[in-house]
């Protein structure tokens, strides 16, 4: 019996400029992924700079979606790279690349919030379980309440961007390391085992803070959720 | 008023387990007994649909897209660190 919970799954947008497209599929057509590694170990500056094409997107965008700024998004993509190539020869194959990839990735956005304090806001969510939160509003105090529409008005665009800006609020306040699990499983649709891989925590550590992080960004878009 | 001690127990503990497993496969007599609760249980059952929007709101939120331009600009960084290795 498959559980009654499973969610529908959206693929993430597709991050790739069409340009890029074809060499991609290239780079997974010539060569595999342990090959390329292999050989950028060996100091082959080509098999690195296809890694580097084939999971930059990747790294960008899970790096945006967890600081949730183009700025901090770019520095992490240069920083992880950075990382990956002094790094290159300590992988030894044991886990999946993109694994010990995420393992950087997030290294690197936990390092950059304790050097730019972008979670000064955080607040403990033990501390505000059960409590009433703010509900949110437009700026002409009508609370939040389009979803987003294939068809937008210019009335919509405006409700979608305060949408978002809601959603980066409500995310933002979350503490990093739940914030990375929310990321890693809910929007990147990695598994749980994968994700306690990429953090080194236990399964349950992961599910428990999967757990806090959806129920505390539910509370914080509960009005929009009414309506 | 026992009764409703129990109903609010079971209520949060289906909440915490939907919560942890809301995309998972699984197959347990536990989640049997969870499926049965969420389909007898208005507020169970919106606070799954709620879970449920918060999720889908988030990955359909739309991200920037990595440009050629930031490429370059990636592989002119690290070209300059390989040089200086």
């Amino acid at each position: 019996m498959l559980l009654v919970f499973d969610i529908s799954y959206f693929p993430s947008s597709n991050l790739f400029v069409s340009s890029e497209y074809m060499e991609i599929e290239q780079i997974h057509n010539i060569e595999n992924e342990s090959e390329l590694v292999h050989k950028a170990q060996k100091g082959d500056q080509r098999a690195f700079s296809l890694l580097v094409k084939k999971y930059e997107s990747t790294v960008y965008s899970f790096a945006y979606k967890v600081c949730r700024n183009e700025e901090k998004a770019e520095e992490t993509l240069q920083d992880t790279f950075v990382n990956v190539y002094r790094k290159l020869d300590q992988f030894n194959g044991k886990s999946k690349f993109s694994t010990w990839l995420y393992q950087i990735v997030t290294n690197n956005c936990l390092m950059k919030r304790r050097q730019s304090k972008l979670d000064k806001s955080s607040v403990s969510i033990e501390s505000r379980d059960g409590g009433q939160e703010e509900p949110e509003h437009r700026s002409d105090g009508q609370p939040l309440q389009a979803l987003v529409s294939m068809t937008q008005t210019p009335q919509d665009e405006v409700v979608n961007k305060e949408l978002r800006e809601l959603l980066d609020k409500a995310i933002l306040k979350l503490p990093m390391e739940q914030r990375i699990v929310f990321v890693l499983r809910d929007v990147e649709g990695r598994s749980s085992e994968e994700a306690a891989k990429i953090l080194k925590v236990s399964v349950p550590a992961v599910k428990s803070r999967l757990r806090r992080a959806r129920v505390f960004l539910r509370k914080q878009l509960q009005e929009y959720m009414e309506v | 008023m026992k009764k409703k001690t129990v109903n609010k127990l079971r209520c949060n503990e289906v909440a915490k387990y939907v919560c942890e497993n809301l995309d998972e496969q699984l197959n347990s007599r536990k989640c049997l007994a969870i499926k049965k609760h969420l389909q007898t249980c208005p507020k169970c059952s919106a606070q799954l649909n709620s879970l449920k929007k918060t999720v889908f709101l988030y990955r359909n939120c739309p991200a920037p897209v990595l440009t050629a331009e930031d490429h370059e600009k990636l592989m002119a960084g690290l070209s300059l660190l390989i040089k200086k290795k």
